[in-house]
């Protein structure tokens, strides 16, 4: 379920941020998503789940982690309305578990 | 050797099941569930709160599950011959201690209520004039926890107990019979399948441990798991004292990579079933294999 959230929100100025996580092929057993250390996603990797809230404009940090079976697949989607084109990212899991963090 | 796995296969298909359901977002934190599975249509909101920071999450949802009037149209009528319902409260609370980094680790319990009625028609004399109806309420309960653990590092090994205490006390129809009607007027026999004898009644008590197992490598999960079944007497609430049963199985899930088709698993298992007390009619040891098909389900589903 998609929430609209302002729980990193800083007193400096803030951008709109939508952070999406999404099954592809396999067995995604539980997604994690973290903006500047706060965990914002934790679920079942069932189907598609959405982060939709405010972050500061200065640098912020997202880390995901996917727990999984073997290499199945996965799409993260990054979206800043007005800044950014939309990314979408399909990534694979190393021995049924994957991390990253990109700085945004 | 190879017809002999053939038939095997064959064999076990009954045992493959397939469900259609679908999710949709009414109001923010209440989503709307719909599900077809067996013959059977459930429909109710699902209410959604958490609080992801503190890894808590938790689930409220209570649905409502009727037959449908054609399986082969997924259509459900409901008038005044409707004759069975279930009332459903499925509670679920989840405590994930998953930080950025660290081992991965949750803790989800849940519980189910059902409460139904069935209203059940017999011929005790075996033709239609003596038609006999019979309304029964059943209900059931239902407890559960799902752990997992692992290090959360490539390669590392994922571990699921799952533990789950089931009581059950349902009304089911009896058997038809073979009745034989008088010959017509061209002499014909003919047969009709009715049931004569009035519903009846067994409570079941079963708890049911499992652990999944993934090792870290390969498409495969293993899932050994016990099952103890108390079942009572006839038209008793008490499952105790009468008959029981130890079932042991032994899961291998592969998870195949589908293009746009995530979170599909096949599982194979020998089972082995050997009643410890009482008797019934089957053979104190029994034993065969079963297989399943299951979509949208993950490495955590099982119990």
């Amino acid at each position: 379920m998609a929430g609209k959230k302002s729980v990193l929100l800083a007193p400096e100025a803030t951008r709109d941020f939508t952070l999406t996580l999404e099954p592809v092929s396999g067995g995604i057993t539980l997604f994690y998503a973290f903006i500047n250390g706060v965990k914002v996603i934790q679920s079942d990797g069932t189907d598609k789940k959405t982060w939709a809230g405010k972050i500061p404009d200065a640098q912020v940090r997202i880390k995901v982690r996917v727990i999984g079976i073997d290499n199945a697949s996965f799409i993260i989607g990054l979206d800043l309305p007005g800044t950014a084109d939309d990314q979408s990212l399909t990534l694979k899991l190393q021995g049924g578990y994957y991390e990253t963090e990109i700085m945004l | 050797m190879k017809q002999k796995l053939c038939f095997s296969l064959i064999i076990l298909f009954p045992f493959i099941g397939f469900a259609q359901e679908a999710k949709f977002r009414l109001l923010p934190y209440i989503n709307g569930t719909t599900s077809i599975k067996n013959g059977l249509i459930e429909a109710g909101p699902e209410l959604n709160w958490q609080k992801a920071e503190k890894g808590k999450t938790f689930m409220l949802r209570p649905t409502i599950r009727l037959p449908l009037t054609d399986e082969a149209q997924n259509l459900l009528q409901i008038d005044r011959f409707t004759s069975e319902w279930r009332a459903i409260m499925a509670v679920q609370f989840t405590k994930d201690n998953t930080q950025e980094s660290g081992n991965i680790s949750r803790h989800s319990f849940g519980g189910q209520i059902e409460y139904g009625y069935t209203d059940f028609k017999y011929y005790p004399l075996g033709n239609a004039d003596s038609q006999q109806k019979s309304g029964k309420t059943s209900y059931d309960l239902e407890l559960k926890y799902v752990g997992f653990f692992s290090s959360g590092s490539s390669g590392a090994t994922q571990l699921s107990p799952q533990f789950r205490l089931r009581y059950a006390h349902d009304w089911a129809a009896a058997g038809e019979t073979g009745i034989v009607n008088p010959p017509n007027s061209n002499g014909i026999v003919t047969v009709s399948d009715m049931i004569i004898d009035p519903p009846g009644v067994t409570s079941l008590f079963s708890p049911a441990f499992s652990l999944q197992i993934y090792p870290g490598k390969g498409s495969f999960s293993y899932s050994p798991a016990v099952y103890y079944d108390f079942t009572g007497k006839n038209d008793s609430d008490n499952p105790f004292g009468n008959l029981n049963r130890l079932r042991l199985e032994s899961w291998v899930f592969f998870y195949p990579l589908l293009s746009d088709n995530s979170n599909v698993k096949i599982g194979i298992t020998p089972f082995l079933s050997i009643r410890t007390k009482g008797a019934d009619d089957f053979n104190k040891v029994e034993y065969g294999g079963m297989v399943t098909i299951k979509f949208g389900t993950t490495f955590l589903q099982f119990l």
